[in-house]
């Protein structure tokens, strides 16, 4: 199973778009699962700052981290890089 | 290339400038002349900028109080007073045109004006270095219980 994590803010326009990319690919590829993190929370700051992640929306899988909103086709080449 | 920065609860404070932590600026010194702008805990608060109204042109005196820049965004309306005296050598036109430049880059493009100021010892005295900062802002955000900043897309440093 591959993660792909979505940090996101609810004052950020894009993570909304970010977050639909994920969900979108999560449905098609049952080897994927979403995980949002918002920076809302104290535990989402937390989890952030232990990733040195700034902006948001952020997006990590593996150890690839995207700072935007990728596109489906671009979330999937990420997990596709993951599993090899 | 990333600019050395000091991070409080996710606000970001640039090494190389210094800040007016009670108007949350920053300055920048150059060759007697200070160019300011709003920080990242001003942007954070503000949220996302919708219009900046310049009340001064480059050539206008002004002072302390005076205000320089009127900001507005969906729910929140704030002005820039620099918080010492000079002459405007300068304003942001692009903020005119990209009011979001400020929340996108606070501390690089989204500057907000040039002053020349009248007393330039008196002006630095308001603004104090990273290190300094660093303490005040994480006793002014615990005392207010201020939020964390947030960075959207394209944020830069």
């Amino acid at each position: 199973m591959v993660t792909v994590e979505v940090y996101t803010h609810p004052t950020c326009i894009s993570c909304g778009d970010a977050v639909e990319a994920a969900e979108a690919l999560a449905k098609r590829r049952p080897d994927v699962e979403v995980r949002i993190v918002s920076l809302a929370t104290e535990r989402g700051r937390e989890k952030a700052k232990g990733n040195e992640v700034l902006v948001v929306p952020t997006v990590i899988v593996g150890t690839k981290k995207v700072q935007a909103a990728p596109s489906e086709k671009d979330l999937e080449e990420m997990v596709d890089g993951v599993t090899g | 290339m990333t600019r050395p920065f000091r991070l409080v609860n996710n606000c970001v404070l640039p090494e190389d400038l210094r800040f007016d932590v009670e108007e949350d600026l920053w300055v920048e010194q150059e060759d007697g002349v200070l160019r300011v702008g709003m920080n990242d805990h001003s942007q954070t608060i503000a949220g996302s900028i919708m219009h900046v109204n310049f009340r001064v042109e480059p050539g206008d005196e002004v002072e302390a109080e005076s205000r320089i820049a009127v900001i507005e965004a969906a729910k929140w309306i704030g002005v820039v007073k620099p918080g010492f005296g000079g002459e405007v050598v300068e304003v942001n036109a692009e903020l005119e045109r990209d009011a979001e430049l400020v929340n996108r880059s606070p501390y690089r493009r989204g500057w907000v004006a040039r002053i020349r100021p009248s007393d330039p010892e008196a002006a630095m005295e308001r603004f104090v270095p990273v290190a300094e900062a660093e303490e005040l802002y994480r006793e002014k955000m615990e005392r207010m219980g201020l939020d964390d900043c947030v960075h959207c897309e394209e944020f830069e440093i």
